[in-house]
C-alpha cells in the first residue's frame, strides 16, 4: 500500500466530459469528471464495462480530446492540455506521459531495444549520446537485458509487457497511464508488472491505471470509480 | 553510428512489403523508360531536326525564271533584299540503273556540289576521278541506285537522252528526305559538267534573303518583292518557291509525332506512379495501428508523415537510377531510327542539365505526390479511432452491395472488388490503357493498309510514264498500240501548277525536291481515270466542265476552300480561274487538281498529253515499255522523263509509317507490363488485407478451393471490364491517330480498321497475364494455415 500524496497535482481534470454524437443520438461517456493526479500517486481507475474508464484514462494521457472541461498539466509550465493541436499534444505527450496498454502495442518488426529507443529518437529530450545506454538500463532494470534483440513476437505476455513499460518510461515521463495492463497477463507476471508500477510510485512517478481487478487493492493509493460515465467515488486507500 | 528507429521502422516496413513494393518500382521504372526515352529522343530530334536543317544553309526560296545567266545572277545579288543568291537546276527526270532498269531521279546542277553556299552540301566519300562526267549521289541514294562510288549511273538529260556519270562520291544532303523512301536517286553535278553536256541553261536562282530568316513574313515579303522587281526589269518569274522559314520539310510532323507519344508515355508513367499510390495505401491501411502507436508515445504526425514520403522518395531515386540509363538507350535508339527515317545525323545524344532536373524532379516528386492522400489519411487517423476496431459505414454499405450482388465465390470476388473501389479501377485503368494502346496501334497500321489496298483499287493504272515534252493525242494512241501488254487509259496532260496570291505573286510552298508542297494540274478527256476515286464533296456527275476537281491534298494546300468558290492558279506564267466542283480521296497521292483538258485547251491554249498511264498485265516490263515508248518517241523529240510504279508509291509512303506503328506497339507493349504489373501488386494487397477475412471463411468452412477461385474470378472480371473498356477506348484513340497520322501522309484520316486478329491475341494474351498475376497471391493465401491467417493483424 503506498502513501497519499500530499504535494501538488501534476495533472488536475476538471469537470470534464465526453459527449459523442452518432446519427443524432447523443451519448455521454463521460460527465463532469474532476480529478487531481499527484507526484507518486497510484490511481486505480475502477468500473464496470462502459463505464467511461478507459474514455477517461484516454483524455487524461490526451490520446482523446474531451468535449468540454480542462484538463490542467504542471511540468515546465503549467498547461491546460485541451487547448492543444494535435502536434502539440503529441509533443506532450512523448515528454509528460508514459502509456502501457492491454495488448503491449509495442512495434512488431522492431526488436525490443528498438522498441525503447524510438520514443526517446521522436521526441529528442534524451541526448543522443545517453540513448542506447538509457534504454540497455531500462531493459535491465526490467529485467528483460537478455531479450533486447529480439522481436515482440518472440517474447512471453509478461516480457513484452515489462517491454512496454520500459517503452512508456523512455523519456522519463512524470505519470505513467496504463489501461488494464495486467488483463492479458497470468496472475504471477500480473503480480510482477504491479510491482514493478509500485516501484516506480516510490520514485515519486505517478501511475494511472484502469482495471477491473480489485484484487490488487494494496498497490492503489487511491482509487476512483466509475458507472455509466459519472463519478461514484474516489477514495484514498489507507 | 546507430541507425534512428524511426528510419529502422520505415526500412522494415518497406522491407515486409518488399515483393509489392518492388513490383510498384517496376511499374514506375517501366513507365518512367517511356518518359526519359520518349523526352530524351524528342530533345534529341527537336533540336537535331532545325541544327541539321539550318546548318546547310538553305535557301529562303526559289525563284523559277527559265534562263538564268551571270548577268541576271549578278543583278539579283546586288538587290538589298537579296543576302545570297545563286544559280542552279533540279531536274526531275529519269535515271537508268546499272542492270538496265529506270528509275525516279532528281538532278540538283549547282556552281560545285562540295562548295556551293545555300543548300550546303557535305561530302560523306571521295572515290578516285576517272575522268568521266562526276556526280556525287545522296549517301542514301547509293541503295536505290544499287551503285558503288566509281561505279556508273544514267540520268537522262533534256534534248541529250541517257548520259552516263561516274560516281565520285557520296553527299549528305539533310534537307531531303531519305532516297529509299522516295524511290529516288539524288544526282548532283557543278555547272561546267552541265555545260559540256548540254546547252540547256540553269533555269533557277536559289535565294537567302535579308534580315530575319526564320520570320515567314519576312522572306515572303522580301521573295515577292524581288521577284516583282525581275519582273519590273522585263525578267519573266514562272514561279517562286518559298518553303516554310528555316523549317525542315518533316519537322512538323516529326513534333506532332513525339508530342502524342510523350502523351503516351506520360500517362504511362502516371498511372505507375497510381500504381505506388495504392501500394502505399496498402502498407498504410496495415500501418494505421502502429501510427497510433508512435503517436501515444510521442510522434508527432509530421514526423511520421516525413519518415514515409523520405521512403516514397527513396523509391522514386531508385526507379530513377535503374530506368533513365534504360530510356536513354531507347531514347537514343528512337531518335537514330528517326533521324535515320527522316535523313539527318544526330550530333550529340547527351541530355541537357534542365531535361536530368526534370527527370529527377518527376522520379521523385509524383509519387511523392500520389502518396500524399494515402500517407495524410493514415497519419491524420486520431489516436483513438487508429486503435480501435470499428468498421466504418462505408465498409458496412460495400458489403450489403456484396450481399446484393451474388453469392458463395461470385459474392466473395465482388466484396474483393468493392473493398477499394479505387484500386479495382486502378487496376482496369492499367489494363484498359495498355489494350486501347496496343490495340490502337495495330488498327493504325490496319488502317494504313486498307489506305494502300483502296488506293490500288482506286488507282486504276498500274504504271505512270511522264514525258520530257507534251505529244498529240494521235501520238499517245500510237503509242498505246505499240504496247500489246498495256491497257491505255486516259492520257493527261501534267502541269506544275500554282495558287495566285492576293498580290498577284504566285508562289508555292515547295522544297527543292519538289516532293514536298507541289501541286499539279492534270487536263484530262474525261473522268474516267477517277471515278472510282470516292467523292468527299461536292459531285463529280458534270464531269471536269463545270470547274476543277481536286484531291484532299490540294484542298488542304488550297487553304480547305468551299465547294463553288473560284479557284485562282498559276501554270507556266497562265492564270487559270475556274470554281471548285468536287473534292475526291486519293490515298498515297500527292495534292492534284483536275481539269478539262478541252478547257484548259480554251482557257489558255494548253494541248497535248504528257502523262501516259497503263493497266499491266502479268507480262508487263516496265524496261521494255519505256525502252519501246524511247524508240517511238525519239523522232518526235520526247523521252520518258518519268516512270511511277505502284511498287515505287507504297515502298515510298511505307517508309513513313513503319516508325510510328513500331513505336505505338512498342508503348503498347510497355504499357501491357505496367498493367500486369499493376494486377499483380494490386491483387497482392487485396489478398492480403483479407487474409484474416479468409481465415474466418475457411474457420467457417470454406475450401482453399472456393477462395482461390473467388481471388481468380476478381482478376477475371478485372480482365473482362479492362477488355471491353480498352476496346472502347481504343476506337476514338485510333480514330484520333488514322486522322493525325493520314493528314500527316495523304492529308486526310487513313480509314478506320478494326484489327480483330490483335483484339484476340490481346484478349488472350491479357487473359493468361491477369491469371499469372492473380495466382501468385491467391496460391499464396490458401497455403496460410488458418490460425495463421486469423492471427493476421
Amino acid at each position: 500500500m503506498l502513501p497519499t500524496s500530499s504535494t501538488a497535482p501534476i495533472l488536475s481534470a476538471k469537470r470534464i466530459s465526453k459527449i459523442y454524437n452518432t446519427g443524432g443520438t447523443t451519448c455521454a461517456a463521460l460527465r463532469d469528471i474532476s480529478i487531481d493526479i499527484s507526484p507518486g500517486e497510484f490511481i486505480a481507475i475502477i468500473g464496470r464495462s462502459g463505464s467511461g474508464k478507459s474514455t477517461l484514462i484516454n483524455l487524461l494521457a490526451g490520446l482523446d480530446v474531451s468535449t468540454s472541461g480542462e484538463i490542467i498539466s504542471r511540468s515546465d509550465s503549467i498547461t491546460d492540455i485541451t487547448k492543444l493541436s494535435e502536434e502539440e499534444l503529441a509533443r506532450w505527450r512523448g515528454k509528460n506521459v508514459g502509456i502501457v496498454f492491454q495488448s503491449f502495442q509495442l512495434l512488431p518488426s522492431l526488436s525490443v531495444l528498438e522498441n525503447i529507443l524510438m520514443p526517446m529518437d521522436l521526441c529528442n529530450i534524451i541526448p543522443k549520446a545517453e540513448r542506447l545506454t538509457r534504454a540497455k538500463s531500462l531493459l535491465d532494470d526490467l529485467e528483460i537485458l537478455h531479450q533486447s534483440d529480439k522481436l515482440p513476437s518472440e517474447l512471453s505476455g509478461g516480457q513484452q509487457q515489462r517491454a512496454a513499460i520500459a517503452r512508456a518510461l523512455a523519456n522519463d515521463p512524470n505519470i505513467i497511464f496504463a489501461d488494464e495492463p495486467t488483463g492479458n497477463l497470468d496472475t504471477t507476471t500480473a503480480k510482477s508488472v504491479m510491482d514493478l508500477f509500485a516501484v516506480l510510485c516510490l520514485r515519486n512517478k505517478s501511475v494511472v491505471m484502469v482495471t477491473h481487478d480489485l484484487a490488487l487493492t494494496d498497490y492503489y493509493s487511491r482509487t476512483f470509480e466509475l458507472a455509466d460515465g459519472v463519478q461514484i467515488v474516489s477514495e484514498d486507500v489507507t | 553510428m546507430r541507425v534512428p528507429a524511426p528510419l529502422l521502422k520505415l526500412g522494415r516496413d518497406f522491407q515486409a512489403i518488399g515483393g509489392r513494393l518492388a513490383l510498384a518500382v517496376m511499374a514506375m521504372v517501366f513507365g518512367l523508360i517511356c518518359v526519359v526515352a520518349l523526352s530524351s529522343s524528342s530533345t534529341i530530334l527537336t533540336r537535331d531536326i532545325t541544327s541539321a536543317y539550318t546548318t546547310t544553309n538553305p535557301a529562303s526560296g526559289i525563284l523559277d525564271i527559265g534562263f538564268v545567266d551571270d548577268e541576271l545572277l549578278e543583278r539579283v545579288r546586288a538587290l538589298p533584299e537579296v543576302s545570297e543568291a545563286e544559280a542552279a537546276n533540279i531536274l526531275h527526270t529519269r535515271v537508268r540503273l546499272e542492270d538496265g532498269s529506270f528509275g525516279r531521279g532528281i538532278l540538283f546542277v549547282s556552281s560545285n556540289p562540295l562548295t556551293h553556299e545555300i543548300g550546303k552540301l557535305r561530302l560523306e566519300e571521295q572515290g578516285a576521278s576517272n575522268g568521266n562526267a562526276q556526280m556525287y549521289l545522296e549517301r542514301r541514294a547509293l541503295n536505290v541506285a544499287d551503285v558503288q562510288i566509281g561505279g556508273e549511273v544514267s540520268f537522262d538529260l533534256p534534248g541529250v537522252g541517257f548520259t552516263q556519270f561516274t560516281v565520285a562520291g557520296t553527299v549528305f544532303d539533310p534537307a531531303l528526305a531519305p532516297a529509299e523512301q522516295e524511290q529516288a536517286v539524288y544526282g548532283y553535278i557543278d555547272r561546267s559538267t552541265w555545260a559540256k553536256l548540254t546547252s540547256a541553261p540553269l533555269e533557277l536562282i536559289k535565294i537567302r534573303v535579308s534580315g530575319d530568316l526564320g520570320d515567314q513574313e519576312n522572306v515572303d515579303q522580301k521573295m515577292a518583292k524581288i521577284a516583282s522587281t525581275l519582273g519590273q526589269e522585263q525578267v519573266d518569274v514562272h514561279l517562286v518557291q518559298v518553303p516554310y522559314a528555316q523549317t525542315h520539310p518533316h519537322a512538323n510532323q516529326m513534333n506532332a509525332v513525339l508530342s502524342l507519344f510523350m502523351v503516351f508515355g506520360a500517362t504511362a508513367f502516371l498511372l505507375s506512379a497510381f500504381l505506388v499510390s495504392v501500394t502505399i495505401e496498402g502498407l498504410m491501411v496495415q500501418q494505421v495501428r502502429q501510427i497510433a502507436i508512435m503517436k501515444t508515445i510521442g510522434a508527432r504526425q509530421k514526423q511520421i508523415q516525413n519518415m514515409y514520403f523520405s521512403g516514397v522518395a527513396i523509391l522514386g531515386l531508385a526507379a530513377f537510377l535503374i530506368a533513365v540509363p534504360i530510356g536513354l538507350v531507347l531514347g537514343n535508339g528512337l531518335a537514330q531510327s528517326v533521324s535515320s527515317l527522316l535523313n539527318f545525323d544526330i550530333t550529340t545524344t547527351t541530355p541537357s542539365v534542365g531535361l536530368i532536373t526534370f527527370w529527377i524532379v518527376t522520379s521523385i516528386g509524383t509519387p511523392i505526390v500520389f502518396a500524399i492522400r494515402p500517407l495524410l489519411r493514415a497519419t491524420g487517423l486520431s489516436v483513438i479511432s487508429a486503435l480501435s476496431d470499428q468498421i466504418s459505414s462505408s465498409v458496412k454499405q460495400k458489403q450489403t452491395i456484396t450481399i446484393l450482388l451474388g453469392s458463395g465465390t461470385r459474392r466473395l470476388a465482388t466484396a474483393g472488388l468493392l473493398r477499394n473501389p479505387w484500386r479495382s479501377a486502378l487496376a482496369i485503368s492499367l489494363l484498359t490503357l495498355a489494350g486501347a494502346i496496343t490495340l490502337s496501334a495495330r488498327n493504325v497500321a490496319a488502317g494504313y493498309t486498307l489506305s494502300t489496298n483502296i488506293a490500288a483499287e482506286e488507282r486504276l493504272q498500274d504504271i505512270q510514264l511522264i514525258l520530257t515534252d507534251p505529244i498529240s493525242a494521235p501520238q499517245a494512241a500510237a503509242v498505246s498500240a505499240a504496247l500489246p501488254n498495256m491497257v491505255p487509259l486516259d492520257a493527261a496532260l501534267v502541269l506544275e501548277a500554282a495558287t495566285i496570291r492576293e498580290d498577284g505573286l504566285t508562289l508555292v510552298r515547295t522544297y527543292p525536291d519538289g516532293g514536298h508542297g507541289s501541286l499539279s494540274l492534270i487536263a484530262l478527256p474525261s473522268t474516267k481515270n477517277i471515278q472510282h476515286h470516292k467523292v468527299l464533296q461536292g459531285s463529280t456527275i458534270g464531269g471536269l466542265s463545270n470547274g476543277i476537281i481536286l484531291n484532299q491534298s490540294a484542298l488542304a494546300m488550297l487553304g480547305n476552300p468551299a465547294i463553288g468558290k473560284v479557284l485562282n492558279l498559276s501554270v507556266d506564267g497562265a492564270a487559270i480561274r475556274l470554281p471548285l466542283t468536287a473534292v475526291i480521296r486519293q490515298y498515297m497521292s500527292p495534292a492534284n487538281a483536275y481539269i478539262s483538258a478541252a478547257e484548259l485547251k480554251s482557257l489558255q491554249g494548253f494541248s497535248g498529253v504528257n502523262s501516259l498511264v497503263y493497266k499491266a498485265s502479268p507480262e508487263f516490263s516496265t524496261k521494255m515499255t519505256v525502252s519501246t515508248i524511247d524508240t517511238l518517241t525519239q523522232a518526235w523529240g520526247v523521252g520518258v522523263a518519268n516512270v511511277v510504279s505502284e511498287n515505287q508509291m507504297v515502298k515510298a509512303v511505307s517508309g513513313h509509317i513503319r516508325i510510328l506503328t513500331v513505336t505505338l506497339t512498342s508503348l503498347g507493349l510497355m504499357m501491357a507490363a505496367v498493367g500486369a504489373l499493376g494486377l499483380m501488386t494490386t491483387q497482392g494487397i487485396s489478398v492480403v488485407e483479407r487474409r484474416s477475412e479468409f481465415g474466418i471463411l475457411r474457420a467457417i468452412g470454406a475450401r482453399r478451393g472456393q477462395i482461390l477461385t473467388s481471388i481468380l474470378s476478381e482478376g477475371i472480371v478485372l480482365w473482362s471490364f479492362a477488355l471491353i473498356a480498352g476496346v472502347l477506348v481504343s476506337i476514338p484513340v485510333s480514330q484520333f491517330l488514322s486522322s493525325l497520322i493520314g493528314e500527316m501522309t495523304f492529308g486526310m484520316a487513313l480509314p478506320f480498321s478494326f484489327d480483330f486478329a490483335t483484339l484476340l491475341i490481346w484478349a488472350l494474351g491479357s487473359l493468361v497475364g491477369v491469371v499469372l498475376a492473380s495466382s501468385p497471391p491467391a496460391f499464396s493465401a490458401i497455403r496460410e494455415s488458418v490460425n495463421s491467417s486469423l492471427n493476421r493483424q
